[in-house]
């Protein structure tokens, strides 16, 4: 893990509340000016939102993670898939009564795919 | 006309109602969807509500309420009836369990197919043209004279690299989408 990876999985750990920058720096055991170079990378990259604040008398930033949605997540069962709807996923297996090498559910939708590939091939 | 309501009117972020929508649509059908935003709406319902929210027979709100606890999107509290005894169940649905619920069901298939794919590479297999979703070991059709145990038509070598072509496509295709999962702190993500 680089140094960038290590600052913001530790900012990510703080959440809510944020964290101060040279909490940061101690974490990290580095200088503030290493570590300014973290953030402002960081910053640019849309990872981190720097707020400034007066901490103990001195202005200082808490830097927050800006944690994105988990968007990416989407149901695309491959083109009709029988598992992502099947009730006996968790009961299938190598070996049991229920196995994907005998499914003759997976079967039918390996042919199928088999079948649209060799039709785009010959198209 | 339950299903035209937004995700303001829910109050749920708009990607994660289309990730429910998207999910209960494969599972259970436009029923069981009506009875997911029903369920959304009231935010805590017993079935005989649903029932009447929705002009449905009993037994099919039932049905698709235990198919979704199945799988953990569906959960209720039940309360005893002091003098009678019975139970009461309070429906709802669990939100917060939908992303996880993708993404451990894309693990468990990803194993499915992985097994399926060593299946495949590791013999040879014979079937029968009539009845060709199942197939024999060469062991198998051995015992049998290489003969269909149905029909009796005579059993054909089956030539399954194609499919273990398709099998590796998508597994290296799911493979990758959940490798974005890992990285959703979007560390990856374009500058």
């Amino acid at each position: 893990m680089s140094l960038d990876e290590k600052a913001y999985e530790i900012i990510k750990a703080a959440g809510k509340e944020g964290i101060l920058q040279s909490e940061l720096w101690k974490k990290l055991g580095i200088s503030s000016r290493e570590g300014a170079r973290i953030v402002s990378r960081l910053e640019k990259r849309g990872l981190i939102e720097r707020k400034r604040v007066i901490h103990n008398g001195r202005r200082t930033y808490r830097v927050f993670a800006l944690i994105k949605e988990e968007s990416q997540i989407q149901w695309d069962t491959l083109e009709g898939c029988p598992c992502f709807t099947c009730h006996d996923l968790y009961r299938c297996g190598s070996g049991n009564p229920l196995s994907p090498e005998l499914c003759e559910k997976m079967t039918k939708w390996l042919m199928k795919l088999v079948d649209k590939f060799k039709d785009s091939e010959t198209s | 006309m339950l299903a035209r309501m937004s995700s303001e009117e829910l109050n749920i972020n708009p990607e994660l109602l289309s990730l429910l929508s998207a999910v209960i649509l494969d599972i259970g059908g436009k029923a069981a969807l009506d009875v997911v935003l029903a369920l959304l709406k009231k935010k805590e319902a017993t079935d005989e509500e649903l029932v009447q929210m929705l002009k449905m027979k009993a037994n099919e709100v039932r049905k698709i309420l235990y198919l979704l606890h199945n799988y953990n999107i569906a959960i209720y509290r039940r309360v005893r009836d002091e003098e009678t005894g019975w139970y009461t169940y309070f429906w709802r649905i669990n939100l917060e369990n939908i992303k996880d619920l993708v993404i451990r069901r894309k693990r468990e298939v990803l194993k499915k197919l992985k097994e399926r794919l060593e299946y495949e590479r590791s013999g040879n297999y014979y079937y029968c043209p009539n009845h060709n979703l199942k197939r024999y070991k060469f062991e198998e059709a051995m015992e049998n004279y290489f003969e269909c145990p149905v029909c009796k038509s005579p059993l054909v070598p089956f030539d399954n690299s194609q499919m273990i072509k398709v099998l590796e496509i998508m597994i290296s295709k799911l493979e990758k989408d959940l490798e974005s999962v890992r990285s959703t702190a979007a560390w990856h993500a374009p500058r």
